[in-house]
């Protein structure tokens, strides 16, 4: 065989493809299961966020945080007196 | 036989269960383009099962009018082997797959080990230009095809396989002139 013959014979092996008999079924489950597990996760109420406008979503992030950060009012009262 | 936007449609309306016969219709192309892309036929049968379920999960994102089911499909594949070999470390030849040699059985010892050697040279190819030579000549894609799953141009694609096959072409030669 010269140079081109071997190439090609080396490009044209047969080269066999056993798929194994269940994969289509296992590619199945895994989506019913993936399926399942999204019906039934919780419902993420921080979701609703997204359909806030930002200066909404801004507002209500600054009253959380007073509202977290007045938990300590007490803590500030006592360092910040002078 | 359904075209596939039109299976496409139907799993999208809810018919989940159409989606198989999409997975029977692919199922040989993609393994073959994974086994060829990731040298690894102990993987390739998991990475095949995460493409179609990662099609599955994306299938509202495709859009018939910009390319075929079957391109989409593969340039999911093709991610999905380059993730799973930047993951994997270097398998040792031992363990690339056989590939059957159905010729005259007093040349196979010489060619195995031709062909054994081409195949590490095609493995050692940057990963570019080894895909788009599987894709274009053991997976017998069409170079635009391959210009949209590799998402680059046509010439760049033309230009990757001739440098691929210049390559193997230079790699044989010193092959057979026993420089290797």
């Amino acid at each position: 065989m010269n140079h081109d013959e071997k190439y090609r014979a080396w490009k044209e092996r047969p080269c066999p493809m056993e798929v194994s008999a269940d994969f289509s079924t296992d590619v199945m489950r895994r989506i019913y299961q993936q399926a399942e597990q999204r019906q039934t996760v919780r419902p993420n109420w921080f979701g609703a966020l997204e359909f806030l406008p930002r200066s909404v979503r801004f507002a209500l992030l600054a009253a959380a945080a007073i509202i977290g950060l007045g938990r300590f009012w007490l803590l500030f009262s006592i360092v910040l007196n002078p | 036989m359904p075209e596939d936007s039109d299976i496409v449609k139907h799993v999208l309306n809810g018919d989940v269960d159409s989606f198989r016969i999409l997975v029977e219709r692919y199922q040989r192309p993609v393994l073959s383009m994974i086994r060829r892309l990731i040298w690894d036929s102990h993987r390739c049968e998991e990475i095949g099962q995460d493409v179609f379920v990662a099609a599955f999960q994306k299938l509202s994102t495709f859009d018939p009018a910009r390319s075929q089911f079957s391109t989409w499909l593969f340039t999911i594949a093709r991610n999905r082997s380059i993730n799973a070999l930047k993951k994997k470390a270097l398998i040792p030849v031992e363990h690339l797959p056989e590939i059957l040699d159905s010729r005259n059985p007093s040349d196979e010892f010489s060619d195995k080990e031709l062909f054994a050697q081409m195949d590490q040279t095609l493995k050692a190819l940057p990963g570019k230009l080894q895909r788009a030579f599987v894709l274009a000549e053991f997976e017998q894609m069409s170079y635009e095809e391959i210009a949209r799953i590799e998402g680059t141009r046509l010439g760049t694609v033309k230009s990757r396989i001739n440098r691929a096959r210049a390559r193997l072409h230079a790699a044989m030669k010193d092959m057979e002139g026993g420089k290797i």
